[in-house]
């Protein structure tokens, strides 16, 4: 018992810090992050620079958290869009099944089939580059995983009392889906959620590091890390502060997500 | 056996759609390939007349069909870039990628079910919480920043292997292995992480089932029934998972050859599609959406076959 | 029990897969850079190359477009005559050259003995078939793939030694361009498979991985040191890393910051890029269609602080489109035009009718590190006098095509090299009427003095008409010149002899063991 609340708690205080950081940074950093030679280049962590500064002489301490604040939105519009879409395809078409079913799922097989990366660079390059553009391109791309997910608990549904007894009483069939239905699905919704959350991270970095992603002078932790890896012997704290940050981001929300889902099940 | 010919009609469905979009993406995405291989010096009259002779001047359906009607037949056309026929180039490639996939995949095979089943006999004990803790972690590191770290801790500090030191598989087989081994870890972890902690999770329930607990009353030991009956329907999901794993794999390879310049689709996939070079990019778009859709046509079989509750779901539907 | 023996069972195979792979690497350390390298391969030495830039395009070196491929093609073919290293011509594939009284006829004597890599021996008709080619002379070629050659009338042997050109009328700069390859007649597979008569033959190419050359014996020059060479192809980003790996023992075109994390282990050879780094500035759209508006934005950036930070201080500032490198046309007093000044920039923007700056697009390639921080630095340079410059990166195909070719842009950031040594190379865009004039730039004293330059009788009349294109340019802000890139080599300890060029080559030939 007592271990489930472990993980809540130390996920929790990561994420709550990170968070912390990041909203702070949103209003005020120790230095402009995009302003140049406010050190000397590369300088080690010290005081004025806890992180240190990168090759233009910029305080990475400002930078990571600027990004990293620019990796959070874009992950939680992501997610915000996979579900929202994701919930509406999938539980009409697990409620209803059918030939409408069987379109969308062709659709959602497509979606997956494409190699997700070529998919956000069309959808990048088509729009431009910039950090929204990458939210609807990955947003896109987190739909199906969604549907998937909600059309299976949705389609279970179907045959249980619960719904059956609803159809009999003349509960109208929105009611049915999303009073009667989406309470029983939370439990599946909220592990999808965390994951999901976790591989938007995870996909901004991979985009930014490839470079198609946030576009500089924007702060972003994937292009800052693919930048790192030049200065590894002379300014080793510039790809490990940036990827330690990048993996805190991370690792809080899983471990939060676990304990969550462990006291959900617990609770069951 | 009509649902089995309706499902590979919908996967042919697919993979055309998939095919038509690919084909579709590069109409849309600005970038033209004649001014790839004109170069900077050329002149619009230079350029129209080679648009002319390569046939992008026709009306976008006659050139779908006459690429998918070429790549049926097996002509993946010409790359734009090398000159050289597409098959030939991807000959060289696929089976670095292969390799590497089929590395990483064995590796999260082999690591794996041993640790879950190891991490699920002993629940709650000591190493099950650190190795359950040191599992959290490792789903959270991005492949690629383990890559980076690998190079440059393993690689580059421990000279375990030659960062960028790829040795081509026709050279020299076994240093080629060695050398994608690293890379194979890096795109591994993650994945076993995930799977030890489905099959642990998977074996702790099934241990609670009712059919279990009377198995157990009647003096099987655990350990015996750990064998006979529990891991024959724990692993029903992680086989599952492992097949919907392999495209995500494949796909996980496209960064981290990048990462430790491993010239395999993944690399030639993102140069070709900065270049342009159309017949390059459609090839391997297919190549990849055919992979991962008959990992989920045999996923989906798979799932059929073991759990039957999925067959009753459709019945009762209909 | 048992259960402590299966753990112990599964920890040894973990065991014999690691000791597989590790076993597999040390094999692999052989490779490293070390004395032992050189004695292993018996009398002469292999060498890796690094390479960012994969060569993806034709190897037909009359049609190869990326400046990439050229410097690698450079140990494979030679034309007529070639460059040394000093920028000068020296006779390769003829053995002496003569030119009329009028400039209108040059007479060439093909070397003795000198042979293709198929050991077939070089022959008049492979000249003429090699000049009419790049001339647009030949019925399956009928376009010039080479525009200087534009003005040549008639090419015919004279005897089996002796080709003979002709062109219009004098043409101080035509020579320039007979660097341009020598091939076979006879032989179709330049495209994939590059044969020509230089001191290095093809031996593969495979897509994104390498590119393998091998020493051509037959060669008629001093036999190059090493044997073979592979040049590797990866990221920017790995080519530090596989330096300090010894995955490869030399590597060109390497940023300061990149060289001075590997002047440890390697020496490092410092040049310049050759080529003229800026912000092109599309002359035609609003608000740079004024001059003031231009001036003050090269009034906005500081040069010396760019240098410094993305440079380490190395490289040479320019005032116009022309780099040191080519000495007399170069005019040094043109650096100093416009001083990095945002007093002065922000009072030049009031009088334009922008005292409050305005907003700006700044296009850049993410093909190379260098645009990508340069666009930075200058970003922020001109938000200090209130101009809010975007920066947008693209591909480089999307540049080619909507930067260079439809100019759809406002601001952009590339250098432009010289194909051939020729000042004509870098002037000749701006012409008002130019198919490739990036900046839009529209002066009809440009023009003229550029036609001056180009019918020049002599040599002091082509610099003075030249040098007066360049001050044009310079007085009209055209473009926000920067500087000549430096350009840094890395070169294994071992060896020596490594020579930069005033052009874009890498020449493998010289390099020698040293002691």
């Amino acid at each position: 018992m007592k271990r489930h609340h472990s993980y809540t708690i130390i996920g929790g205080a990561i994420s709550a810090l990170m968070i912390a950081l990041i909203v702070l940074a949103m209003f005020w950093t120790p230095y402009d992050p995009t302003a140049l030679s406010v050190g000397p280049k590369l300088d080690a962590p010290s005081l004025a620079h806890l992180m240190g500064t990168d090759n233009l002489g910029r305080d990475i301490f400002s930078r990571v958290f600027e990004g990293a604040g620019t990796t959070l939105t874009i992950a939680v519009m992501t997610v915000a869009i996979g579900a929202l879409c994701g919930i509406l395809i999938g539980s009409f078409t697990g409620y209803y099944g059918g030939p409408i079913d069987l379109i969308f799922m062709r659709i959602c097989d497509t979606v997956t089939a494409f190699p997700s990366f070529l998919l956000a660079l069309v959808i990048v390059s088509v729009l431009g580059p910039g950090k929204y553009h990458v939210v609807i391109a990955l947003g896109i791309l987190f739909i199906p995983s969604f549907a998937r997910i909600v059309r299976g608990e949705y389609a279970r549904a179907v045959t249980q009392d619960y719904v059956e007894n609803a159809k009999l009483m003349g509960v109208s069939s929105l009611r049915i889906l999303f009073v009667h239905i989406l309470p029983n699905a939370r439990s599946v919704l909220f592990s999808a959620l965390a994951i999901g959350f976790n591989n938007a991270v995870l996909a901004e970095a991979s985009m930014s590091y490839l470079g198609i992603g946030v576009q500089p002078p924007d702060p972003s932790l994937g292009r800052m890390l693919s930048e790192a890896q030049t200065y590894w012997y002379s300014a080793p704290w510039f790809a490990i502060c940036t990827g330690l940050c990048l993996v805190l981001l991370i690792l809080g929300f899983t471990l939060l997500g676990e304990g969550l889902t462990r006291e959900a099940g617990d609770h069951a | 056996m009509h649902t089995f010919m309706k499902k590979i009609a919908s996967l042919i469905m697919t993979l055309l759609l998939v095919s038509f979009l690919a084909f579709l993406t590069f109409q849309i995405i600005p970038g033209d390939p004649v001014t790839k291989m004109l170069g900077t010096e050329y002149t619009e009259e230079m350029a129209e007349k080679l648009r002319d002779e390569m046939g992008l001047n026709d009306p976008f359906f006659t050139r779908y069909f006459r690429w998918l009607g070429d790549f049926l037949t097996g002509d993946f056309g010409t790359s734009y870039s090398y000159r050289q026929p597409v098959g030939e180039l991807l000959a060289d490639k696929l089976p670095v990628t292969a390799m590497l996939s089929a590395m990483a995949f064995l590796l999260v095979v082999v690591l794996s079910i041993p640790l879950g089943i190891f991490l699920a006999s002993h629940d709650d004990s000591i190493p099950d919480r650190i190795l359950t803790a040191l599992n959290q972690i490792s789903m959270s590191i991005p492949p690629f920043f383990l890559g980076i770290l690998m190079t440059l801790i393993l690689g580059q500090t421990l000279h375990l292997f030659v960062p960028g030191g790829y040795v081509s598989f026709r050279e020299d087989f076994g240093a080629c292995l060695a050398y994608l081994l690293f890379p194979a870890i890096a795109i591994a972890i993650p994945k076993t992480a995930m799977t030890i902690k489905l099959l642990k999770s998977s074996i702790v329930s099934e241990f609670g089932r009712d059919y279990m607990r009377t198995a157990l009353s009647r003096g099987n030991s655990r350990r015996r029934a750990l064998y006979t009956h529990v891991l024959r329907n724990a692993l029903i999901p992680v086989v599952t998972f492992l097949a919907l794993a392999i495209p995500e794999i494949v796909a996980g390879s496209i960064i981290i050859e990048q990462v430790f310049t491993v010239p395999g689709l993944g690399k030639l996939l993102i140069s070709s599609i900065s270049n342009r070079d159309f017949p390059v990019v459609c090839a391997i778009v297919m190549l990849i959406a055919v992979l991962v859709i008959l990992m989920n046509f045999l996923a989906d079989l798979l799932y059929r076959v073991i759990d039957p509750r999925i067959r009753v779901d459709r019945e009762v539907r209909k | 029990m048992k259960k402590a023996r299966k753990l112990l069972a599964f920890l040894m195979l973990i065991c014999t897969a690691l000791t597989v792979a590790l076993s597999g690497c040390s094999g692999d350390r052989a490779d490293a850079p070390s004395e032992d390298d050189i004695s292993n391969t018996g009398d002469a030495a292999s060498l890796h190359v690094g390479l960012a830039k994969d060569l993806d395009d034709s190897l037909d070196p009359h049609k190869t477009v990326s400046a990439g491929t050229e410097e690698v093609l450079f140990n494979v073919f030679e034309g007529l005559v070639k460059a040394d290293p000093q920028g000068n011509l020296i006779p390769a594939v003829a053995e002496r050259y003569s030119v009329s009284e009028d400039g209108t006829q040059y007479t060439f004597t093909l070397r003795e003995g000198i042979t293709f890599h198929s050991g077939d021996p070089v022959t008049v008709e492979d000249v003429i078939y090699s000049i009419k080619r790049c001339a647009g002379l030949l019925a399956d070629e009928p376009e010039a793939l080479v525009t200087a050659f534009s003005v040549i009338t008639d090419v015919r042997a004279e005897d089996e030694k002796t080709v003979v050109i002709e062109i219009e009328s004098r043409n101080l700069e035509f020579i320039s361009y007979l660097t341009s390859a020598i091939i076979p007649a006879d032989y179709a597979e330049q495209d994939t498979a590059p044969m020509g008569t230089g001191p290095y033959m093809f031996v593969s190419r495979s897509a994104q991985e390498n590119f393998k050359l091998t020493r051509y014996d037959g060669y008629w020059g001093e036999a190059p040191y090493i044997r073979d060479v592979t040049f590797k192809i990866m990221s920017q980003d790995a080519l530090v890393t596989s330096l300090l790996s010894g995955a490869i023992d030399l590597c060109a075109h390497l940023t300061p910051a990149q060289a001075a994390e590997v002047e440890e282990k390697y020496d490092v050879i410092t040049g310049g890029m050759n080529s003229v780094l800026g912000v092109y500035l599309n002359n035609a759209v609003e608000p740079l269609n004024d001059p003031l508006v231009r001036q003050a934005l090269c009034h906005a950036v500081n040069v010396e602080e760019l240098m410094a930070l993305v440079f380490d201080g190395k490289g040479a500032p320019l005032g116009s489109s022309m780099y040191p490198a080519f000495g007399k046309y170069f005019m040094e007093e043109l650096t100093g035009r416009y001083p990095y000044d945002p007093d002065k920039s922000r009072e030049l923007l009031s009088q334009a009718g922008y005292p409050d700056g305005f907003s700006i697009t700044l296009t850049a390639s993410s093909a190379a590190t260098q645009y990508v921080e340069t666009a930075q630095v200058v970003a922020e340079h001109l938000k200090a006098v209130g101009v809010n410059a975007e920066i947008i990166l693209v591909d480089w195909e999307t540049w080619v095509s909507d930067v260079y070719g439809a100019r759809n842009y406002e601001m952009t950031i590339v250098d432009f090299d010289a194909s051939a040594m020729t000042a004509r190379a870098l002037l000749e865009r701006f012409n008002s009427g130019h198919a490739k004039n990036i900046s839009n730039f529209a002066n009809p004293a440009y023009d003229a003095a550029y036609l001056r330059a180009v019918e020049a009788a002599s040599d002091e009349e082509q610099v003075a008409a030249y040098q007066e294109c360049q001050t044009i340019l310079s007085d009209d802000a055209a473009n926000i010149y920067l500087m000549d890139m430096p350009d840094m080599v890395a070169v294994r300890r071992d060896l020596t002899g490594y020579t930069l060029y005033p052009m874009f080559i890498i020449d493998l030939a010289k390099l020698q063991p040293k002691g």
